[in-house]
């Protein structure tokens, strides 16, 4: 593995305490308005392939108690970064991981093995931060739910079919399953497990 | 660990200088995170409690630790706080709360409802419908709404998990033995989003229709208990009751003595030792406001309005 030097470590917020409450309130936003399209800008250098924006979001939600799965764990500078400024330990299974970081979309054969909470813990199942190359809102499927206030249109690029069947097992699981950010280069987009979707 | 976070310089400091040696709203980064990620699972399961690491704050618990750590969780220097204690600006717990976070995080605090971007309330929530975009934050003494009827943990727990309330309708259907109607005037329990009853934090149940399809976003934290809960906005909360034994909020036969307001919830005033009474408003910024526009209004307003006061025997205002 290579060293962790400063030469090629790249900073992270310039601002720790301002950076990470506005990051927050964004993800806040999303989560509370599920669907809706909250666009977002930082100006975080992050390691490739991480997006600044889920740069800034991991800056603000992980540390040593949140243990992270990665889908592209061999990126070392993605996992060194990470490592020194959130202090984040890895798990190998995504059955273990707290957050799941997805960079290169959704893929079909992962999402059923992270933890889905208990019955008398819901709260103890993965949150994903899944990175897509954007959204469009006013086109696309059909969202319902706590937070909408009568209906809300998204569609996201890069997502495939299989991700809105999955969508409706992690939905009828209810009040345990998984919650999801996709990040944009430039927004994000909240889908809590409340959220009924139709075509 | 990094050392002690400098306050930097692009807080706004407005005429009292911020604490030195403290943090930016006082709470600890790693304590932020932490509810930060237990309020985002909150909002995703509405109405279900969620343990965390409630801290030592400098106010004693039971005086709205839980409602301040959310907010020190939540505000940035661009919010407006408004606090309310109930109903009430001004009041002992509003004012203390209102003063650790001028300190720490140097906030533009407000008293009206309307320009809020959070209120932290107890046991009330405002006359003025909430927005979107506004958060209110509640204090909550017993988040367990089914405490009083099992005091096992576990126990509790297990109803959540099995959605069996049947425990909390008999109370309801005892209540309407013994006294004929549902005689649980505060804290009435609620049905969140069909799935798990919750408590609305003491508020009297003359506002608990106000939390239904809120556009506000509401947070609870008890800070004793160690729990946080939330309602999402435009989230389907319903009182409990029975077909034939309707929700109902309370009402009164007077009107505010100072506003002459009808609608809003009245709280008692003794005036003297001779039996003397007043009701006024408990929310002290709608009245205002509605005192407030009464001056600017036309005369035949003008003229009930002081008819009012002289019936109440209070020209003082």
């Amino acid at each position: 593995m290579e060293m962790l030097t400063s030469s090629n470590l790249l900073p992270g917020f310039s601002d720790p305490v301002i950076d990470s409450q506005s990051t927050f309130r964004h993800v806040l936003q999303a989560m509370s308005h599920p669907g809706r399209v909250i666009s977002f800008e930082t100006s975080i250098q992050a390691p490739p392939p991480l997006y600044s924006t889920t740069a800034a979001i991991c800056l603000t939600l992980l540390d040593p108690e949140t243990p992270l799965w990665m889908d592209r764990s061999e990126v070392c500078e993605v996992r060194e970064w990470l490592r020194f400024h959130c202090g984040c330990s890895w798990v190998d299974s995504p059955s273990r991981a707290n957050f799941g970081l997805l960079t290169q979309g959704f893929q079909e054969c992962l999402i059923d093995q992270f933890p889905i909470g208990e019955e008398e813990f819901p709260e103890r199942s993965a949150t994903l931060l899944i990175q897509v190359m954007g959204f469009r809102s006013g086109a696309g499927r059909f969202l319902k739910g706590p937070g909408i206030k009568t209906e809300e249109r998204l569609e996201i690029e890069g997502v495939p079919e299989t991700f809105w069947k999955a969508w409706k097992r992690n939905q009828r699981l209810y009040p345990l399953g998984i919650d999801i950010f996709f990040i944009s280069p430039s927004a994000l987009v909240g889908l809590p497990r409340t959220v009924e979707v139709r075509e | 660990m990094r050392g002690p976070l400098k306050l930097q310089p692009k807080m706004k400091s407005k005429s009292v200088p911020l604490q030195e040696g403290y943090n930016f709203a006082y709470l600890d980064e790693g304590t932020k995170r932490m509810i930060r990620r237990t309020l985002l699972k909150a909002i995703a399961i509405p109405g279900h409690q969620i343990p965390f690491g409630s801290r030592e704050m400098p106010l004693p618990l039971g005086w709205g630790t839980g409602g301040i750590q959310i907010t020190a969780a939540l505000i940035g220097p661009d919010d407006i706080l408004k606090v309310i204690d109930q109903g009430a600006d001004d009041t002992t717990n509003a004012i203390s709360i209102k003063k650790l976070f001028v300190k720490t995080t140097g906030v533009q605090i407000t008293e009206r409802t309307e320009k809020a971007t959070l209120i932290q309330t107890r046991h009330r929530i405002p006359e003025t419908p909430l927005k979107e975009g506004q958060v209110i934050i509640y204090q909550v003494p017993i988040p367990e709404p089914l405490r009083f009827l099992e005091p096992r943990e576990p126990e509790t727990r297990k109803m959540h998990a099995l959605a069996d309330y049947g425990l909390m309708y008999v109370k309801l259907y005892e209540d309407i033995s013994t006294h004929g109607r549902i005689a649980t005037a505060f804290m009435y329990p609620v049905l969140v989003h069909h799935r798990y009853i919750a408590s609305p934090s003491p508020i009297p149940r003359f506002d608990n229709p106000k939390m239904d399809r809120m556009p506000a976003l509401q947070l609870f934290g008890a800070g004793r208990e160690k729990r946080i809960y939330a309602i999402p906005p435009y989230t389907t909360v319903k009182s409990l009751d029975f077909e034939d034994y309707p929700f109902e909020i309370e009402k009164w036969d007077q009107q505010c003595a100072l506003c002459g307001s009808r609608e809003s919830y009245l709280d008692e005033i003794i005036k003297d030792d001779q039996g003397g009474r007043l009701f006024v408003c408990s929310d002290t910024d709608y009245c205002q406001q509605r005192r407030e526009k009464g001056k600017n209004a036309s005369p035949s307003e003008v003229v009930a309005m002081k008819a009012v006061r002289r019936k109440k025997g209070d020209e003082t205002t």
